[in-house]
C-alpha cells in the first residue's frame, strides 16, 4: 500500500506539472496589469506626464518583459530569475503588490483560515449527511424521507451566495432578539484580538464560524446524504442483511453491525473529494463573508492580474485534491479488503 | 493631511477609489448629534462630548499595499487612510470647502513672503514632536521635498507618486527666527501652493536606514524604500499602529505624546477593509462596524441605510463628479458638430432624474473644476445646448452638417455614422441604468450605441488604449483646482484618455500656472473648460452623492466631501457618545 | 462541482433495455414526469414568453420606478425602469441557452473522451485519463473566472458557455470510461469486430449508444451545475455583462434589495431553482428508468 501511495505521488507530479502550464496559459493571457499600472500612475499624475522608466520597471519587477514560455520556465526554475522567484526553489514569485505582500506567506497565513473553513464544514456537513441518509433510507417512502430528499435536492438547486445572503440575514436577526452579537458576518477573527483572554479568542473563533460554514456546507450536504441513502438502501437489500434478518437477529442489532457500517465505505471515499469541491465553494463563501483566506486572495489577484498569485493558489490547491484523491483511494482500500493495491 | 498631488485626480471608475468623511477640526460649539444640521453646519455638525475609552471599528473600501504614500507604487487613497492618524499635517480641507491650517503644528498661518520666486514661510510649534520625542523640524520638510521629486540628484531611487511638488522647490532653509522657509524656483507660480502638505515621513528615521540621505541619493532611496516596506512603529500623528495586516487591517491606539489641543479618547481604532457594500450595511447592522463612508453609492445601499433606523446616515454631494467622454479618434466623432449634437440629445437632467435623483437632490453639472457652492463657480454651459436633450435641436445641427437622419439611420455621404461602442465599468448600478438611458437617446437621432461594459482586470487597459468611443466614468477632486485641468484636457497627458488635442486648450491651460493668485488663476481654469465644452468633447453629469454611515453611538464623526480621506480627517475628535 | 453530483450515481446505471421500456418507466416516474412537465413550461416561458409579452428586458422611460408586481408588470418593476417579468424571461432564456450548450459541449466531449480511453485502454487510456486529472486539479470556478475576467468587453452567453463547457467535461468523461470498459468486454462487440468495422465505427455505433443512460443522466447534471457555476461568475461580476441578462446577474444585482424590494431577489431566485430542482429529478427519474435492478424511487 505503501508503494502504491508513492507511486500515486509520483504519477501526480506530471499531472500538477500540465495542469500549472495550463493554467499559467490561461490566467497570464487574460491579464494586463501593466496597463492598469500605467492608469494608476496616469491618474496620479499631477504634470500630465507618466515618470520615465516607471512603468518598464514595474514590468521588469513582474517578469512582464519576458515572454510566456519565458516566464512559466523562470515560475517553475527561478533559472534567470533575481532569485525571488521558481517554485523548485521554494519560492513563488513577486506579486504586483510588491515586497510587502510575498505570495508564500499571503498564501501561508491564509491556507490555514481556509482550510479550517473547509474542513469543518466539510466534516459537518458527512455526519449529518450520514445521520439524515441513514433516516432517509430507513423510513424510505415515509414522509421524513421525502422532506429530508426534498430539502437535499433544494440545497442543491440554490446558488450558494443565495443561501449565504438568506444565512447572514437570519444571523442577524438572531443576534438582534437575543440583544447581543453571537453570529459575526465579516473576517475570520474581530480586527484586533490580541488583548482577548485564551477562551475570549476561542469564542470570537467560533463566532465568525458559524454562519460561513452553514452557507458552505449545505451543497456538500445535499450530495453527501443522497449518496448515504443510496448506500444504505443498497446494503438494506442485500442478502446479508435479509439473512440476518431471517435468522431472527434484532432489528436494531442489524442496523448497527452490519447495515451502518458497511454502507459507511461509499461516504468515506467520498468525504475527500467533497474537501476538494468545498474549496470551490469557498472561494464565494469567503467573498460574503470577508474572510481573509485564498479564496479571496485568488479572486482579488484575478482582478488585479496578479498571475503568480493565481498561480500559487492554483497550485496549493492542486496539491490539495491530488492528497485528497489519494486518501480515499487508502480509504477505500483500508474499508473493503477486497481492494488490492497492484 | 491630504497629499498634494496625488489627491487631485484619482480616478473615480468605481472599484478603484476610497473617500471618506468630514469633521470640523477645532472642537468648536455643537449643532447637535445627527447628520440633519451637516447642511448647514457642515464642520460641526454630529457632535458632542465623548466618554472615555472605547473601541471603534471604522470600514474603508480596499486595501493598500505599502506604507510610503510619498511611492507611486502604493500611493492610494486607502494608505492615506491608513497613515492618516500616524503622520503630521500642515492643514487640510474642511467640509465647508474651506482650508484650515493646523493649529497644532503650526504657531500661525503659512505666509507668503516673496512673489517671485514664490517663497512660503512655515513656523512650527515647539511641541510638535515625533513620538520618540524629536522634534519635527526642516529635515523633515526637506525629506518630504526629495522623496517627491524627479531630480536624480536628489534621491536615485524614490519613485515619486508625483513631482509637481518636488520639481517646484528651490531650497528649504531655517531663517534666523528659525522659522523654516521654502522657496520655489524663479517663474514656477502655484497658486494653491498653501494647501499643500510640506511634510510627511520622519527624516531622523530616515536618516537610521539611510545615513545621509540628504547628500546621497542612494541613501535617500534605501530610507524611502524603508519607509515603504516597514509598518510605522513611529508617530507624528494623534495616534499609533498596535498592529496592523496590510491591505486588511489595521488598529490604532492613542499617541502618548500627541502634541495636538484635542486628544483622541478612545482605547481602540480598528480600520477594515469591507469592500462590499453591502456587507458593510449588514455588519453596521450586526454591531460589528460603526460606520464607513463607501467610496460609490450603492442605491439599494443608500436606501436601506436612509430607512434603518438603528443607525445614522447622511447623503450629500461627494468629491467626484460623473462625465462622458468621447473618443475624438473615431473617425466619426472627430467632427466637432457631430459630437456636439450627440451630446445635445443627451438629457442629463432625466439621467440625473433616474439615477442619484431618485435618492436624494440632485443637480445637473456645468463646471468640470468647481461645485454649485464654490465662489469660483461658473456654469461653463450656459447657453448651450450640450445635455438638455433637444432632440430637434440635434437634429437640425446634424442636417446642417451635412448628415441624413432617415428610417431611423444616421448617415453621411451615403455611409451609416456608427455604431459606437458605450462603456462603463461593470457593476455600477447607476452607470448601467445611465448608459441604457444614453441609448435611447442617441437612438432618437439614428446612432446606435453598443454597450460594453468594461471588467475591473481591463480599466486599465480600456482607457489607456482608448478602447471606447464613449466612456462614462468619474474624477474626484478637492477645492485645489491648479492641476486638474492639465491633468483631464492636455493634449499629453496620459490621463486625457479621449485624446482631444486642442492648442488653444493647451494654452489656456498654461495659463492657470502663471499667478499666485487663487482668484486669477480660478479664471483661467474657467476659460480652459470653457474651451473644452466647445469642442463637445467632455461633457459632465452631476456630483456624485456620497454616503456615510455610522453607528448610533459614536460622536464627531462627519462626511468632508473636500479631502479624499473623507470622514477620517478628524479621527482625533472620534469618540463613543458620553 | 460536476464530479460529487456525478459520484451521487449510487450504482452503475445498467442500460440494456429498448427506449421504449425506459420510457414507460420513466412515465411512471411521478416526480420525474412532474418535473419534466414544469422544465418545459419553464423553457416555453423563456423562450416563447417574450414574443408574447409586451415589455423586453430592456429599460423603457414609461415603466415606472420600483413598482411591487402589479397587473401592468406582474413581477414588479426596477429601479432604472426595466419590467421584471421581461427580465426574467430572457434571463431565463440565456441561462438555459448556456445550460443546453454546456450540456452538449460538455457530454460531448466527455462521452468520446471517455468511450476512446475505455475502448483503446493502456497507455493511451492512461494518458488520456492523466489529461482528465489534469482539469480535475484545476479548481474550476477560479479558472473559469480568469479567463472570464480576461475576455475583452465582457463575456456574453455563448464565451461563458464555451468556457463552462470546455472546463466541465472531465466528470463525464469518467463516467462513460467507466461503463464502456464493462461493455466493450460483451459478445455483441467481439461480433462487431469480427465482422471488421473499424474502431471509429465501434466506438460511434457501439460504444456510445450502449452508454446513453449514463450520458443521459450526466448531460442533466451539467445543465444544473452550468446554471449555478454562471451564476457564481455573475456574483463574482464575470458573468454575463449587462445590458444583457441572466438569472445569476439579477439575483446578484437584487441581493441588496431582497428584504426591501423582495420581488427583485425572489422571482429571478425562484426560476433559479425551478430550473435545477426539475432538472435534478429528471436526471433521477432517468436514472431509475435506465436501471431496471434499481428499486428505489422517489
Amino acid at each position: 500500500m505503501f508503494i502504491y501511495a508513492i507511486r500515486r505521488l509520483l504519477i501526480a507530479i506530471p499531472v500538477l506539472i500540465a495542469a500549472s502550464m495550463f493554467s499559467f496559459l490561461l490566467v497570464d493571457l487574460s491579464s494586463d496589469p501593466v496597463a492598469d499600472y500605467k492608469l494608476q500612475l496616469a491618474s496620479q499624475s499631477t504634470n500630465g506626464e507618466i515618470p520615465k522608466g516607471a512603468v518598464h520597471e514595474f514590468a521588469a519587477h513582474l517578469y512582464l518583459d519576458r515572454s510566456v514560455p519565458e516566464r512559466y520556465w523562470l515560475w517553475l526554475t527561478g533559472i534567470g530569475g533575481r532569485g525571488d522567484i521558481g517554485l523548485l526553489r521554494g519560492k513563488f514569485g513577486p506579486s504586483i503588490l510588491g515586497d510587502n505582500n510575498p505570495i508564500g506567506a499571503e498564501i501561508s497565513d491564509r491556507f490555514m483560515i481556509t482550510f479550517r473553513l473547509v474542513l469543518i464544514a466539510t466534516l459537518a456537513a458527512i455526519v449529518i449527511a450520514i445521520v439524515t441518509g441513514v433516516i432517509s433510507a430507513v423510513k424510505q417512502y415515509r414522509r421524513v424521507d421525502y422532506a429530508l430528499t426534498f430539502v437535499g435536492f433544494l440545497a442543491l438547486a440554490m446558488p450558494t451566495f443565495w443561501i449565504a445572503a438568506l444565512i447572514k440575514e437570519t444571523g442577524i436577526w438572531a443576534n438582534q432578539q437575543a440583544g447581543t452579537t453571537i453570529f459575526y458576518t465579516i473576517g475570520a477573527t474581530s480586527p484586533d484580538t490580541s488583548d482577548y483572554s485564551a477562551m475570549g479568542k476561542a469564542g470570537d473563533i467560533v463566532g465568525h464560524l458559524i454562519l460561513p460554514t452553514l452557507a458552505l456546507m449545505l451543497h456538500g450536504y445535499a450530495a453527501a446524504s443522497r449518496y448515504q441513502r443510496a448506500a444504505m438502501l443498497e446494503v438494506l437489500d442485500s442478502d446479508y442483511v435479509r439473512l440476518a434478518r431471517a435468522k431472527g437477529v434484532r432489528n436494531r442489532t442489524v442496523m448497527r453491525r452490519h447495515a451502518l457500517r458497511t454502507s459507511l465505505t461509499p461516504i468515506a471515499t467520498f468525504a475527500p473529494l467533497s474537501i476538494a469541491a468545498a474549496l470551490s465553494g469557498a472561494i464565494i463563501v469567503e467573498r460574503i463573508f470577508n474572510w481573509e483566506g485564498m479564496g479571496l486572495y485568488v479572486l482579488e489577484s484575478i482582478q488585479k492580474g496578479d498571475s503568480f498569485a493565481v498561480m500559487a493558489f492554483l497550485l496549493v490547491s492542486g496539491m490539495l485534491v491530488i492528497a485528497a484523491n489519494l486518501v480515499s483511494d487508502l480509504l477505500y482500500g483500508w474499508l473493503d479488503p477486497r481492494i488490492r493495491y497492484e | 493631511m491630504r497629499r498634494k498631488g496625488i489627491v487631485f485626480g484619482t480616478l473615480a471608475l468605481g472599484v478603484t477609489v476610497a473617500l471618506a468623511i468630514t469633521a470640523c477640526s477645532g472642537g468648536a460649539k455643537s449643532t447637535g448629534s445627527g447628520f440633519e444640521a451637516c447642511g448647514k453646519h457642515p464642520t460641526t455638525c454630529n457632535s458632542g462630548d465623548r466618554k472615555d475609552g472605547g473601541e471603534l471599528t471604522w470600514a474603508i473600501s480596499a486595501g493598500w499595499d505599502s506604507w510610503n504614500k510619498n511611492r507611486a507604487k502604493g500611493n492610494s487613497v486607502y494608505l492615506a487612510e491608513a497613515v492618516q492618524g500616524i503622520l503630521p499635517q500642515i492643514g487640510h480641507f474642511n467640509p465647508d470647502g474651506k482650508w484650515w491650517w493646523s493649529r497644532d503644528t503650526l504657531k500661525a498661518k503659512p505666509k507668503l513672503v516673496s512673489k517671485n520666486p514664490q517663497a512660503w514661510k512655515y513656523e512650527l510649534r515647539d511641541d510638535a514632536k515625533w513620538s520618540d520625542g524629536t522634534p519635527i523640524g526642516v529635515d523633515d520638510f526637506i525629506w518630504h521635498w526629495y522623496s517627491l521629486t524627479s531630480d536624480k540628484s536628489k534621491c536615485g531611487d524614490c519613485d515619486p507618486a508625483a513631482t509637481s511638488y518636488g520639481d517646484e522647490v528651490k531650497s528649504i532653509t531655517k531663517d534666523s527666527s528659525g522659522a523654516i522657509v521654502v522657496t520655489l524656483k524663479k517663474g514656477s507660480y502655484d497658486p494653491d501652493w498653501l494647501t499643500k502638505n510640506t511634510i510627511t515621513y520622519p527624516a531622523h528615521i530616515a536618516d537610521k536606514h539611510g545615513k545621509g540621505w540628504k547628500t546621497d541619493p542612494k541613501a535617500m532611496a534605501e530610507s524611502s524604500k524603508w519607509f515603504s516596506d516597514n509598518q510605522p512603529d513611529y508617530s507624528g500623528g494623534p495616534y499609533m499602529i498596535k498592529s496592523a495586516k496590510i491591505g486588511q487591517k489595521e488598529t490604532l491606539v492613542p499617541n502618548p505624546r500627541w502634541y495636538g489641543k484635542i486628544k483622541p479618547t478612545l482605547d481602540k481604532l480598528n480600520l477594515l477593509v469591507v469592500s462590499s457594500q453591502q456587507d458593510m450595511l449588514k455588519a453596521l447592522d450586526n454591531g460589528e462596524l460603526d460606520g464607513a463612508a463607501p467610496e460609490s453609492l450603492d442605491p439599494d445601499v443608500s436606501e436601506q441605510a436612509t430607512g434603518d433606523t438603528g443607525i445614522r446616515s447622511n447623503l450629500a454631494p461627494g468629491p467626484g463628479w460623473e462625465h462622458f467622454d468621447l473618443n475624438v479618434t473615431n473617425k466619426w466623432l472627430k467632427d466637432v458638430k457631430l459630437r456636439e449634437a450627440m451630446l445635445t440629445a443627451i438629457d442629463v437632467d432625466d439621467v440625473n432624474k433616474r439615477t442619484y435623483g431618485q435618492l436624494t437632490k440632485v443637480k445637473r453639472r456645468d463646471n468640470y473644476l468647481f461645485n454649485q457652492k464654490s465662489p469660483y463657480f461658473k456654469d461653463t454651459f450656459a447657453g448651450s445646448s450640450m445635455g438638455t436633450g433637444d432632440i430637434a435641436k440635434a437634429k437640425k445641427m446634424l442636417s446642417a452638417a451635412g448628415y441624413k437622419l432617415s428610417g431611423g439611420k444616421l448617415t453621411k455621404d451615403g455611409k451609416q455614422v456608427g455604431p459606437f461602442t458605450y462603456r462603463y465599468l461593470e457593476g455600477h448600478a447607476m452607470r448601467k441604468t445611465t448608459s441604457e438611458l444614453v441609448q435611447g437617446y442617441l437612438g432618437k437621432i439614428g446612432i446606435k450605441a453598443n454597450i460594453k461594459t468594461i471588467a475591473a482586470s481591463q480599466l486599465g487597459t480600456v482607457l489607456d488604449k482608448s478602447d471606447f468611443d464613449i466612456v462614462e466614468f468619474g474624477w474626484s477632486t478637492d477645492p485645489a483646482f491648479t492641476t486638474a485641468p492639465q491633468q483631464f484636457w492636455d493634449s499629453k497627458s496620459p490621463s486625457n484618455f479621449g485624446r482631444n488635442s486642442d492648442k488653444k486648450v493647451d494654452t489656456a491651460i498654461a495659463k492657470v500656472h502663471s499667478t499666485v493668485d487663487l482668484k486669477e488663476a480660478a479664471g483661467f481654469a474657467n476659460d480652459a473648460g470653457s474651451l473644452v465644452a466647445k469642442d463637445a468633447y467632455i461633457l459632465p453629469v452631476v456630483t456624485t452623492p456620497v454616503l456615510i454611515v455610522t453607528s448610533k453611538k459614536v460622536v464627531n464623526v462627519r462626511d468632508n466631501w473636500a479631502s479624499q480621506i473623507r470622514a477620517l480627517y478628524n479621527m482625533e475628535e472620534w469618540g463613543i457618545k458620553k | 462541482m460536476s464530479d460529487d453530483l456525478a459520484l451521487v450515481a449510487p450504482t452503475g446505471v445498467r442500460e440494456r433495455g429498448q427506449a421504449s421500456l425506459v420510457l414507460r418507466r420513466f412515465a411512471q416516474h411521478k416526480l420525474a414526469m412532474g418535473s419534466l412537465v414544469v422544465f418545459l413550461l419553464i423553457v416555453a416561458f423563456a423562450f416563447v414568453g417574450p414574443l408574447v409579452w409586451k415589455y423586453d428586458y430592456h429599460l423603457y422611460r414609461e415603466i415606472p420606478s420600483m413598482e411591487p408586481p402589479s397587473l401592468a408588470h406582474p413581477f414588479g418593476t426596477d429601479r432604472a425602469g426595466h419590467d421584471v417579468l421581461g427580465q426574467v424571461m430572457r434571463g431565463a432564456q440565456q441561462s438555459l441557452k448556456v445550460a443546453f450548450t454546456v450540456a452538449i459541449l460538455a457530454t460531448g466531449i466527455g462521452s468520446i473522451w471517455g468511450a476512446v480511453a475505455g475502448f483503446y485502454r493502456g497507455w493511451i487510456d492512461a494518458i488520456m485519463m492523466r489529461l482528465v486529472d489534469v482539469l480535475f486539479v484545476i479548481p474550476f470556478l477560479a479558472v473559469a473566472a480568469a479567463i472570464a475576467g480576461g475576455v475583452s468587453g465582457g463575456v456574453g452567453w455563448f464565451q461563458i458557455a464555451l468556457i463552462l463547457g470546455l472546463l466541465g467535461w472531465i466528470g463525464t468523461a469518467r463516467l462513460v470510461r467507466g461503463q464502456v470498459l464493462s461493455v466493450r468486454e460483451q459478445e455483441f462487440i467481439e461480433a462487431a469486430r469480427a465482422v471488421g468495422s473499424s474502431d471509429v465505427r465501434i466506438i460511434l455505433r457501439h460504444l456510445v449508444p450502449n452508454t446513453t443512460g449514463v450520458i443521459l443522466v450526466a448531460a442533466t447534471l451539467e445543465m444544473a451545475t452550468a446554471i449555478l457555476a454562471e451564476a457564481g461568475l455573475s456574483f463574482v461580476g464575470l458573468g454575463i455583462q449587462s445590458p444583457d441578462t441572466s438569472l445569476g446577474l439579477l439575483i446578484n444585482s437584487a441581493t441588496g434589495a431582497a428584504f426591501t424590494h423582495p420581488w427583485l431577489f425572489y422571482f429571478p431566485g425562484l426560476f433559479i431553482i425551478g430550473i435545477c430542482l426539475t432538472v435534478n429529478f429528471i436526471g433521477d427519474g432517468l436514472r431509475d428508468a435506465l436501471d431496471p435492478r434499481q428499486t428505489v424511487r422517489l
